[in-house]
């Protein structure tokens, strides 16, 4: 010990503080220009790294959707062929117009969008009234009302099924003579009103300033003409989120529809393309390359709505957090 | 300047639609002359018209992407004015077929920046509606202090933000503003709830009549199988298949899907490069038919499909497959289409996250292992507990990937059991013939969520954790 005390520098590489305590510091010995270079490989390594990545997990996320429209374009012998391709060695158009001969979808089509508008208008129309009540107006029991309502969001849809079904059958709109409109009806009328929806355009008439509405009442307008004039241009951009929202949710709602209507004729997208069969009787095996086409007719719609409204979708998604 | 810009971007988009008719018109042309070729030298220029094509579609696309973010970062500009990202995208759209009229909408934007820069609006011209004051002041130099003249409170002119609104009060029109969801939610919300926990201690209840022979609990002992019930065995289903497929389901695909969201969420935060159009990739999946892309997994995961044939394997995961051979494609398919809505939640709440914990963790030298797990996923805490808490509620409630995926309850059709059966698809494979039990199986499930809700509410009530 005597020795190295007597050292005119200290050696920071192993500094013996004690024999149970060893304090060795790694950047001592190193200039500063080799410490930022140090930084900068590992910098370097870690974009490149978090890069390959990202772009990994975006090609699993990407192939679906790839695999999906390449076998929509083959033959079903090379589907089933023991050797996969990437890429259709014929590709196979025909596909799509024979998909068009056998499911019906111009049918599923329209029932999904007469659905979708009609639901969506009914929901828009009781949300906004109901928020603005809730955000804007005094009444006794606001409160009261609006906490039963918050505590309904906790019950799981699937709790309602079976009594709604029940409901819908003694309005009548269920059963053997069950007509076009009796089917619209039964998928329409129990979604024209979303608790989540009311709570999150509350929200945003709640931000509206107090003085917009004192100037309306100055002005003479009232509370009617102030909601509709004033308030719901200003929440339109979470009354676009919530159109589109209700409209992927009806493009994707599958229970329901397939509970509530007896003729395949009535249901919607997603129902007619779980039920169509694509079998070729003959060979009795799946059309695989009929199915996949099939799908990328039923996602296509979705992705142009996706490419045209995505800033909506996304800030939509984020609030709201629910699909449909 | 927002009118000429208006024009621009009309000029755009009739632009880009005509690249779309145009290329999708070649590609078209191309295949059907590639399907009738039978030479190689009429395959060649077939070949041609349809690359043309997709090319043109490409830029098409591409176009209508940059448009799209074009127009917003140009609309936003009015609120918040950032040259820089006008600029980017400026750029990019010159590059992307959008030359002419980029061209005048950048000339446009240096225009408009020129008088920016004369009448810029202050931040206090937003909040307050007037001129900010100019307050009197200066340096005093004998007590060497800066003295600034602040008009007092009761002077502000902002104040009439606090003031009660009198005539909205006990406005009893509020109720007829009211009435249409109150009957909506009495009838599709409330009245369901208790009649479906009323079925649920009914015995042999019938829909059609609404009739049932007495009240019991049995319901919740046959499918719990305290019991056994002599006839009509379906009732075991639910705790041979259903409890156990869904405790699965719960227990792995949501710690996979979060931790995984997580990390693509920190990853794609930390790049510059493409980050826009990688998160837009990620985002795809939310947009899709759950059904569709289920049979899209059915077919990847076939006998003869591209799986086996990658990993040389000869497994058989969907028809016919055993319960837990079954379970990968499930899960994979669950992993895939509930991580896009977990990303853009964690996204948001990452960039929420102040930039100084950062800087002081380099400071500190930290690793950055060490900074993601002391810094990042502590600070991110109240996103993590909100997707945990509503991604295990929503694998409670999973049903149509077994539906897109299996076509049916089971992987052997109706013939065998419903080996894939969930505690939703016990539900509604029940409703129809079996009331009761499914009633009793809702409730069930609604206990269960029911309790997960109350632990966010508890949990979110406990403020942050760091």
């Amino acid at each position: 010990m005597a020795n190295e005390t007597t050292k005119t520098y200290i050696d920071f590489k192993n500094v013996k503080v004690n024999d149970n305590i060893v304090l060795s510091l790694d950047e001592a010995g190193k200039t500063v220009d080799a410490i930022k270079r140090t930084e900068t490989v590992t910098r370097v390594i870690m974009t490149v790294l978090t890069y390959v990545f990202i772009f990994a997990l975006a090609l699993i996320v990407v192939f679906p959707f790839y695999w999906m429209i390449i076998t929509s374009l083959k033959q079903n012998t090379e589907i089933q062929d023991s050797v996969q391709t990437f890429f259709p060695t014929i590709v196979m158009w025909s596909n799509y117009v024979h998909v068009f001969q056998v499911f019906d979808f111009t049918n599923y089509m329209f029932n999904t969008i007469v659905v979708a508008i009609f639901s969506t208008l009914g929901t828009l129309l009781t949300t906004v009234l109901a928020a603005f009540a809730f955000a804007r107006l005094k009444f006794a029991g606001r409160d009261a009302v609006f906490a039963i309502f918050l505590m309904t969001m906790m019950i799981p849809g699937e709790m309602m099924v079976i009594s709604n079904y029940i409901t819908v059958a003694s309005f009548g709109w269920l059963g053997k003579d069950q007509t076009r409109l009796d089917a619209y009806l039964a998928m329409i009328v129990p979604f024209w009103t979303s608790v989540f929806y009311i709570y999150l355009l509350r929200q945003n008439f709640k931000q509206i300033p107090n003085e917009l509405y004192l100037a309306a009442k100055v002005d003479g307008k009232s509370d009617w003409a102030f909601l509709w004039k004033v308030m719901v241009p200003l929440a339109a951009p979470t009354l676009i989120s919530i159109t589109i929202l209700k409209f992927m949710g009806t493009w994707n709602s599958y229970v329901w529809p397939n509970l509530v209507t007896n003729n395949s004729d009535y249901r919607l997208i997603s129902n007619g393309l779980r039920s169509s069969s694509f079998v070729d009787i003959d060979a009795g095996i799946t059309e695989y390359g009929y199915q996949m086409a099939a799908t990328v007719a039923v996602t296509v719609p979705l992705f142009l709505l996706f490419i045209f409204f995505r800033k909506y979708i996304m800030k939509g998604v984020g609030r709201a957090g629910i699909k449909g | 300047m927002k009118k000429n810009f208006k024009i621009c971007y009309v000029i755009d988009l009739v632009k880009s639609l005509v690249e779309l008719f145009a290329g999708a018109g070649l590609v078209l042309l191309g295949s059907i002359q590639l399907s009738n070729a039978s030479s190689q030298e009429e395959r060649l220029p077939a070949a041609g018209l349809v690359l043309l094509g997709v090319v043109l579609l490409a830029i098409c696309f591409c176009a209508f992407y940059w448009l799209s973010s074009f127009k917003r970062e140009h609309l936003a500009i009015e609120e918040n004015y950032d040259s820089k990202i006008v600029f980017k995208y400026g750029i990019l759209a010159t590059i992307f077929a959008q030359m002419p009229t980029a061209v005048y909408s950048l000339l446009e934007r240096n225009e408009w920046e020129k008088k920016q820069a004369i009448e810029r609006p202050s931040a206090s011209n937003e909040l307050y509606g007037e001129e900010r004051p100019v307050y009197a002041g200066g340096y005093n130099q004998e007590t060497r202090t800066i003295v600034r003249v602040v008009p007092t409170r009761s002077t502000k002119a902002y104040q009439t933000r606090g003031i009660e609104d009198i005539g909205a009060k006990n406005n009893w029109k509020g109720w007829l503003y009211l009435a249409p969801v109150i009957i909506l939610v009495a009838i599709f919300l409330i009245y369901p709830l208790v009649n479906t926990i009323f079925i649920s201690f009914t015995e042999n209840y019938k829909y059609a009549s609404g009739t049932f022979d007495g009240m019991t609990l049995k319901n919740f002992t046959y499918i719990l199988g305290l019991t056994d019930k002599s006839n009509g065995a379906h009732e075991a289903y639910f705790v041979r298949y259903a409890i156990p497929n869904t405790l699965l389901l719960v227990i792995v695909t949501v710690p996979v899907s979060t931790v995984l969201a997580l990390l693509i969420a920190v990853a794609l935060n930390s790049i510059k490069w493409l980050q826009k159009i990688l998160q837009t990739i990620f985002f795809l999946p939310y947009v899709t038919n759950a059904i569709a892309v289920g049979m899209v997994f059915s077919v990847i995961f076939d006998d003869h499909g591209i799986i086996n044939y990658l990993f040389h394997t000869d497994t058989v995961w969907i028809f016919g497959a055993q319960q837990y051979t079954a379970m990968v494609p499930l899960v994979l398919y669950i992993v895939w289409s509930s991580i896009p809505f977990k990303i853009l939640i964690f996204l948001s709440g990452l960039q929420g996250i102040d930039k100084q914990y950062y800087q002081a963790a380099q400071i500190d030298a930290a690793p950055r292992w060490k900074v993601l797990t002391r810094v990042t996923v502590p600070l991110l805490s109240p996103q993590i507990l909100y997707i945990l808490i509503t991604s295990f509620i929503g694998a409670w409630k999973e049903y149509t990937s077994v539906v897109g995926l299996f076509n049916g309850p089971g992987t052997r059709g109706k013939a065998g059991d419903p080996n894939m059966e969930t505690i939703v698809y016990y539900i509604y494979e029940n409703l129809n013939d079996n009331t009761s039990a499914a009633a009793a199986a809702a409730v069930f499930l609604f206990v269960i969520i029911l309790a997960f809700t109350g632990l966010q509410f508890l949990a979110s009530k406990k403020r942050v954790h760091y």
